[in-house]
């Protein structure tokens, strides 16, 4: 199982790292964290944050739908931040650097750090309607190529987490992680539990060492605490009689066991879908509706459109504002704007009256340069029409 | 053996380079293109400007530069072809305006003036004749400048054509008719165009503390964000050569702006603006002089 679990955190590092340097791809709409920090926006007004997609909301799903089943698995096996930190400390295992034991007092004041993490990141996040947090996100350093938002304390933060990964076992999942303070209430009342059978018991102790957080396997009949990342540690440790003295299984009936390999197709499969769902039902990120709309027309039409540049929120807010203008490019039959902002190539969709207006008008209207008369300049548009080009 | 890894060291050399030497070839030969579309847009072949910037922006698609100066001359040949079908004189004089300024932006002078001359023909009022002999003076045409702005009646003469009228009559000798203009001019209520040319007038006529005093006036008001540009113009500035070496001069260019920096969120019109009236007739709100002048 150590295998399995170690091939599956490679797997999606190796997937994270090949969409971000050599795709070039957008890696944060597939942040289950981002899908939290959006929410409150998008119930709000109906759009998602910055550069963020629907898809932050499909792989949030997922990541709760397996917080239920398999508890705090996403982070024992998917989340690349955790993949790290781990790794980290067992080379430093391996050089020598023996990782701290943190007295269980002080371990249980640090694990409520998040709690506090995730309360100030939504407060802002959702009063300001930014990612306010997202230049100090040691994630962000990860995947976004040193992107425009990106600043020197999210380093310093990604060196910090470095660092405490050097000297204690992943730090930051177990005390300041705010995905792990969402997902704690699911994985509470998780629907799968490792058991101790008393009677296969030696009491050596190798289980409750082994937890990367710190919980006293040894001492319970029933792993119940939020915190079990389903990591199977303490089953590969196990030096009871026959090695059967831990067990995995669901929480009804208590008596069937399952070979811990299930999780690793549960996951990948709950993954898996979630994201196939966000690739093949995409709901736009953005959306906009003229203001002065006029009554629905008897015919409406499409233009669909590729734009370069387009790649958040903002930009696609100034979409909505060049449809709106009201010079020589003026779209008269602008209905409705849906775009999914990417770094390159975004989709656009804009819905038209098309006895008033046309597709070339709708493309004129956001790529064509501009006179500027109060400021007295040529204005280019930031956005490059792809179709056109092609 | 050796020559195997030889052979081995070389095919990997080649094979890691050459995608570098294409795309440096790449990067190359669309600067080239776009060189070469500048130089033929300062000759003014347009259209030959245009195909070799299209060819410089697909070249190098993530090129900025390269993908907006083809979009704005595709716009720009669009409009100069759509001119002489416009009958609107309103449009006209919008689309006059927008030329003017994209052949201002790219030294186009010759183009500049051509533009000045038929809007001048439509308009005749102070406002373009100032326009066409503030060109025909930086293209070294005093005696054309003087005849257009003598062409004015007396109540069509304005600060502005006055104190161009004296540069004209300072750049071809008549320096006592110059120095008549120069004296008196109400400064006031000037705005930084006016002082600007004021100073420029008696930096020629060599009244080097007026000309200095001026020009600090004249970026005192000027706003922040066009005050370094207006500088590095005032540096590069023939008629102000006179006073260039002096102490005072460069003490005058490290004047601060003293006026607000407009609201003006320089969005894609005025119409939904709500500080609109607010903008309405400000000075600042001219097209540029045809001098380059910010």
């Amino acid at each position: 199982m150590k295998t399995t679990r170690r091939v599956t955190q490679f797997g999606f590092l190796a997937l994270t790292l090949v969409g971000v340097f050599v795709l070039r791809g957008n890696a944060e709409r597939w942040c289950p964290f981002g899908g939290v920090e959006a929410l409150y926006a998008y119930l709000d007004e109906g759009n998602m944050l910055c550069s963020l997609a629907v898809s932050n909301f499909s792989m949030l799903a997922a990541v709760v739908l397996l917080a239920v089943i398999l508890r705090r698995a996403f982070c024992a096996y998917a989340c690349p931040i955790g993949t790290i930190s781990e790794w980290i400390g067992r080379a430093a295992s391996r050089l020598g650097i023996r990782a701290r034991t943190i007295p269980a007092a002080t371990d249980a004041v640090l694990r409520k750090i998040k709690y506090g993490v995730l309360a100030i990141i939504l407060y802002f996040t959702w009063s300001l309607s930014e990612l306010e947090f997202r230049a100090a996100d040691p994630c962000f350093a990860l995947i976004s190529r040193h992107g425009e938002d990106i600043t020197f304390w999210a380093y310093v933060v990604s060196a910090l987490i470095v660092i405490g990964s050097l000297v204690t076992t992943i730090p930051f999942c177990r005390w300041l992680c705010p995905l792990a303070a969402v997902l704690h209430p699911f994985s509470r009342f998780g629907l799968t539990r490792i058991r101790r059978a008393p009677d296969a018991c030696t009491g050596c102790q190798r289980c409750s060492a082994a937890c990367p957080t710190a919980i006293p396997v040894h001492a319970l009949k029933e792993v119940t605490a939020a915190r079990c990342m389903s990591c199977f540690n303490c089953l590969n440790a196990c030096g009871g009689t026959k090695r059967d003295a831990l067990l995995w299984g669901p929480i009804r009936p208590r008596a069937v066991q399952w070979p811990p390999a299930i999780a690793v197709l549960v996951l990948l499969v709950v993954i898996g879908g979630a994201a196939a769902w966000a690739s093949f039902v995409p709901f736009p990120s953005f959306t906009h509706v003229a203001p002065d709309r006029p009554d629905q027309p008897p015919t409406t039409a499409f233009a669909e459109l590729k734009f370069d540049g387009l790649t958040c929120r903002g930009r696609a807010t100034l979409l909505a504002y060049f449809l709106e203008r009201d010079d020589e490019f003026t779209v008269n039959g602008y209905l409705k704007l849906e775009a999914w902002p990417a770094p390159t190539a975004a989709s656009v969709r804009v819905t038209f009256d098309p006895t008033a207006s046309s597709k070339d008008a709708v493309i004129a209207a956001l790529s064509e340069p501009y006179f500027d008369r109060v400021a007295d300049t040529w204005r280019v548009p930031p956005f490059r029409n792809m179709l056109e080009e092609n | 053996m050796k020559v195997r890894h030889a052979s081995l060291i070389l095919s990997i050399a080649v094979a890691t380079v050459a995608p570098f030497a294409v795309l440096a070839g790449g990067t190359s030969s669309a600067a080239e293109f776009f060189a070469r579309g500048q130089s033929l847009l300062r000759s003014g072949d347009f259209a030959g400007a245009l195909a070799d910037f299209a060819a410089a922006a697909r070249s190098e698609p993530d090129n900025e530069t390269f993908r907006q100066e083809h979009a704005l001359l595709r716009r720009i040949v669009d409009l100069r072809e759509s001119m002489a079908t416009l009958d609107d004189g309103k449009k006209w004089q919008a689309a006059a305006l927008a030329l003017r300024s994209y052949y201002v932006d790219h030294a186009l002078l010759e183009e500049v003036l051509l533009i000045d001359q038929q809007a001048h023909a439509r308009l005749a009022n102070a406002e373009s004749a100032a326009r066409l002999a503030d060109t025909q003076i930086k293209l070294g045409r005093d005696d054309d400048a003087v005849r257009t702005l003598s062409g004015l009646t007396a109540k069509d003469q304005t600060l502005q054509t006055r104190v161009l009228l004296g540069i004209a009559f300072a750049h071809t000798g008549r320096i006592v008719e110059a120095r008549s203009l120069a004296d008196g001019v109400p400064v006031a209520d000037a705005g930084p165009g006016l002082l600007y040319d004021l100073a420029r007038l008696h930096a020629l006529l060599k009244n080097h503390t007026v000309a200095i005093g001026l020009l600090t006036r004249c970026f005192e008001s000027t706003r922040p964000s066009r005050l370094a540009a207006f500088k590095d113009y005032a540096k590069s500035d023939k008629d102000l050569s006179g006073i260039a070496a002096l102490p005072e001069f460069a003490s005058a260019l490290a004047t601060a702006s003293k006026v607000k920096e407009s609201d003006c969120s320089s969005g894609t019109s005025c119409g939904k603006c709500p500080s609109r009236d607010k903008c309405a007739g400000k000075s600042d709100t001219k097209p540029k002089s045809g001098t380059g002048k910010p």
